[in-house]
């Protein structure tokens, strides 16, 4: 559940203090430390309850404890830790003062950990990890996705639920009620999660009197109109299944559990300028949804940070609008806004600002550095100068060489890949939404038939039909 | 618990406080409660008490004996050191004797009369008992006074680091009463001979430690010059773990004020191994000096030997051999403390004894022999190759005191000669023994170092050296090699806590 969502939409102030396959013992502990900062205003704790079935592995211990400030509650965490079987690190100290666990690394050091080790954390994320792949985009054929149905099987038992986990649940409820939090149980969709995984936590959770919110099941699922093909990218909810949950759960939260709107309030400024910083990052949803390319760069042109490189391959002229050339010219992009047909074309954007524009018959070439010291190698053959268009940044290539305006967008500010697309302009003004869901909605309800469909909504297609026949 | 540890580190801070805040006796007080700390933690109950009992026997001894008159004191005395001796000999050297016995009895009667005992011995005990002996003899010659204060004499005798591996104190270290007193020069010198003790250790002497435990542990698969290597990595290893050890123990000393004898200084240097051996271990060396060699040259029964030899051999020859037959007995005793075995007796001792003896004997032909060759001996050149020979010597004796039992450094000898692989140094098998390319790097980048420091020592002492530089340069030094032993130690989970060879004996 995104954190920002549940601000923008409901505006309740959250954060998730979950990390990979976080033990009971952790996230106890970070609920204490939660409480610790924030003993006024927290109010409501979703726990995920994947881990109660599970024993996680050491390193999982350490992910989630290494990162916690120095203080009481990581002392005593670490002491219980170290004091498991199981723990491979069993001296207090080495867990304070993690140097001593991990020096060994200095072996394997790459530009990665320097990397990571100058450049500021996405405190906006506010514990939300971003990923818009979708499952079904990613499997070689479409009976690899589990069909989903959310019904429980009313043959399954209970399984049983490991031991230690049982012991933190039992701790956090305690605090809970000790400090008048009200403890929420959620479980997210994933193919993994049985039946009678199902039941043995329904049972806790009545047991204890808690409310239990299982997506992967009806009627929780159906609810949020959850499909594992586009919601989920190896077992774990993407963004757009993060939305859906979002929408459903922060509605419960404000609802059921008393969540404040803290929209205006004193004290909270910092979560809007968070939700802009969000905002830019989740940039490449929208723009998967955008068809227009002058819509496109010109989204892009408002937001700081960012560099596009425009190739073009084959022909991109045919089809462009006045009303497109003419939002071009706005942008800057004179050369682009009278492109002539067959003509090949490069574009290097920087922060908004057109830096380089290059036009004409022959094939094209331009190298050069970014901002920040990226370096890049475009190429643009168009109709008649060899029908190919190339864009390499840092050695890699990123054109996929589609005909039309082939665009590479890079994020100076975290020296990553926003998006690689492009739009056939020769073929029509618009393109079909890069979005799987949006596409595919748009062509069934055009009554494409199946062959006319690509290739991952064709996958869709069976998939959805192996669902009904379930 | 080991020398390296928090324990260790928690004693020494609160060793400081003490020494720094409170007044004298009550410091001692601390002090001595930190020994008998020690000496509980690692000895059983049994040898705490024993240990216990024998340090207040030798504490009343020492005070008794400045009361008593000569004929009385010498009595105290010998009887003193007969049972110290005594109690070494059955805690640490049981086996050995025993051993020899059966082995005479075998050959004569066919039985072994004796078992072969368990080894156990208080903590400490071959260091701590030889201390002892210099306290009484130190007394009784009048070199020195008893201790009154119990306290006083607790941690003077036994100031808790030096149960793990001495220096072994002579009556010249115990002569002054010490005033213990904390400061800045004292704390930040101490703690950097402590850093560079942990350095030497942690770095490099545990990088040793894999390559040499592989080859020794296979010399049926690793013969050849990987001996050769396992035989040279061993005496940097040995070098740079004692050596470090001596730098923990003593900067420990250095911060609250105690003056601790050198156990090394620049041992490679040495061009021959009697020069050697005034270089490492120096205080076992000047302990056998002042209380066997010196005592045993002046008993009747040497002292007409001695007689008899220059009536044969004339007075220089006679008096020599005399001095060759108390280093025979001086070294058959080091090598014995070096393990009740005979391959340590032969390696670390009987052999030494040769090589000393040996090159005074064949001195003149030596000469000869450089004359005719026209070798000069002041030379650059002759004098590494001396110093080389020195260590290649050393590191030889050695391979009986790593093997552990005789007939294991025959093995080892025999894998060495057994095969000619120079190309081991070539064809990357030396990144099979444990260590992987970065590790040889950080090792020998570290012995650089370790041979930079000693040429700064040659001309003067190094943190006085250090702390006139600017404060750029030394604190660059300081976190700098800190930063490496934190980075670059081995230690931490994956690894077993850092024990030393020397420790226990």
């Amino acid at each position: 559940m995104p954190p920002p969502e549940l601000y923008e939409e409901y505006g309740i102030c959250a954060y998730n203090l979950g990390t990979e396959q976080q033990p009971l013992l952790g996230s106890y502990y970070w609920l204490e430390e939660a409480y610790r900062l924030h003993p006024d205003t927290l109010t409501t704790v979703v726990l995920e309850v994947q881990e109660l079935t599970s024993v996680s592995y050491d390193a999982f211990y350490r992910k989630a404890l290494d990162p916690m400030r120095f203080s009481s509650v990581k002392y005593r965490a670490v002491k219980e830790y170290t004091a498991r079987d199981e723990a491979e690190t069993k001296d207090v100290i080495s867990c304070l003062f993690p140097i001593l666990s991990y020096h060994e690394r200095w072996k394997e050091l790459t530009e990665e950990d320097f990397l990571k080790a100058f450049s500021e954390p996405e405190s906006y994320l506010r514990g939300y990890d971003y990923v818009i792949t979708r499952e079904i985009e990613v499997v070689r054929e479409y009976d690899d996705v589990l069909p989903f149905t959310g019904e429980l099987d009313p043959e399954a038992g209970e399984t049983e639920l490991v031991e230690e986990s049982l012991y933190y649940f039992a701790k956090m409820t305690e605090f809970c009620e000790e400090h008048g939090l009200q403890l929420v149980l959620v479980k997210t969709p994933t193919d993994t999660w049985t039946s009678a995984d199902h039941n043995a936590v329904q049972m806790l959770a009545d047991s204890y009197g808690l409310d239990y919110y299982d997506f992967c099941f009806s009627p929780y699922a159906d609810d949020i109109e959850f499909s594992i093909a586009l919601d989920i990218i190896d077992n774990h909810m993407n963004y757009y299944g993060a939305r859906k949950l979002t929408a459903y759960m922060g509605n419960c939260l404000v609802e059921y559990y008393g969540n404040q709107d803290v929209r205006g309030k004193d004290g909270y400024e910092f979560l809007e300028e968070e939700l802009t910083a969000y905002k830019r990052r989740i940039i490449s949803a929208s723009l998967r949804e955008e068809t227009d390319p002058a819509e496109y760069l010109s989204t892009l042109m408002n937001e700081e940070g960012f560099s596009i490189l425009i190739t073009v391959c084959d022909e991109a002229a045919n089809s462009l609008t006045e009303e497109q050339r003419e939002t071009f010219a706005s942008l800057g992009l004179t050369q682009l806004s009278v492109l002539a047909p067959q003509s090949s074309y490069i574009a290097v954007i920087e922060n908004g600002i057109v830096e380089k524009e290059m036009a004409g018959m022959e094939n094209l070439t331009l190298s050069g550095t970014l901002v920040d010291g990226s370096s890049y190698s475009l190429n643009s053959a168009g109709f008649n100068a060899g029908l190919y268009s190339s864009c390499m940044l840092n050695g890699e290539e990123y054109s996929e060489c589609g005909r039309g305006l082939n665009i590479t967008v890079y994020d100076n500010q975290r020296q990553e890949i926003v998006d690689t697309t492009y739009f056939d302009t020769y073929e029509a003004s618009e393109r079909a939404p890069a979005d799987l869901e949006l596409r595919y909605a748009e062509d069934m309800a055009a009554g494409k038939a199946f062959e006319e469909l690509d290739e991952d909504e064709q996958k869709l297609y069976l998939y959805e039909q192996s669902c009904e026949t379930q | 618990m080991e020398l390296l540890s928090f324990q260790t580190a928690a004693l020494l801070l609160i060793a400081v406080l003490a020494v720094k805040l409170f007044p004298k006796r009550a410091a001692d007080f601390v002090l001595a409660a930190e020994t008998l700390y020690v000496l509980y933690e690692n000895n059983t109950t049994f040898y705490f008490i024993v240990t216990l009992l024998i340090l207040a026997a030798v504490y009343l001894g020492g005070r008794l004996l400045e009361a008593l008159g000569e004929k009385k004191a010498r009595v105290l005395t010998y009887l003193m050191v007969a049972a110290l001796a005594l109690g070494l000999c059955i805690w640490k050297y049981r086996n050995f004797f025993i051993g020899n016995i059966n082995f005479v009895a075998r050959h004569l009667t066919g039985r072994e009369p004796l078992a072969l005992a368990e080894v156990s011995a208080p903590f400490g005990i071959s260091y701590l008992f030889l201390i002892l002996i210099s306290y009484i003899l130190g007394i009784y010659w009048r070199v020195m006074k008893a201790r009154s204060n119990p306290m006083e004499y607790l941690h003077l005798i036994a100031f808790f680091p030096i149960c793990f591996m001495g220096p072994i104190l002579g009556m010249e270290d115990m002569k002054e009463s010490e005033r213990l007193e904390v400061s800045y020069h004292s704390l930040t010198f101490g703690l950097q001979r402590i850093c560079w003790g942990v350095f030497q250790k942690l770095v490099i002497s545990e990088r040793c430690a894999v390559v040499v435990n592989t080859i020794y542990a296979q010399p049926e698969v690793y013969g050849g010059f990987y001996v050769v290597l396992a035989a040279l990595l061993f005496v940097l290893q040995l070098y740079t773990e004692f050596a470090g050890a001596m730098d923990i123990v003593c900067g420990a000393a250095e911060m609250i004020g105690k003056k601790l004898p050198e156990n090394f200084d620049r041992p490679f240097a040495a061009v021959t191994i009697a020069e050697f051996w005034r270089r490492w271990h120096i205080t076992l060396g000047a302990w056998l000096r002042n209380f066997v060699l010196y005592p045993l040259l002046r008993t009747r029964l040497f002292l007409w030997m001695g007689e008899k030899l220059k009536k044969k051999f004339g007075k220089k020859r006679g008096r020599n051999l005399v001095t060759y037959m108390g280093l025979l007995v001086s070294w058959f005793l080091i090598g014995l403390w070096h393990g009740g075995g005979w391959n340590y007796i032969f390696g670390s001792g009987i052999f030494m004894w040769f090589l000393i003896v040996g090159s005074e004997v064949l001195q003149p032909v030596f000469q000869k022999i450089t004359g005719a060759l026209r070798i000069n001996k002041d030379c650059w050149s002759y004098q590494s190759f001396a110093k080389i020979r020195t260590m290649l010597l050393f590191a030889f004796g050695n391979i009986f005191f790593r093997a552990g039992t005789f007939s294991a450094a025959i093995t080892l000898l025999k894998a060495m000669v057994r095969n000619f692989n120079p190309w081991i140094f070539a064809d990357g098998s030396l990144l099979a023994l444990g260590l992987d390319a970065k590790d040889w790097n950080v090792c020998v980048a570290a012995v650089l170092l370790l041979f930079l420091v000693s040429q700064i020592k040659k001309r003067c002492d190094v943190r006085d050296w250090l702390a006139s530089q600017n404060l750029v340069f030394r604190w660059g030094v300081i976190y700098g090699l800190l930063a490496v032993i934190l980075l670059f130690g081995c230690y931490g989970s994956g690894y077993d806590a850092a024990s030393f060879i020397y420790q226990g004996f």
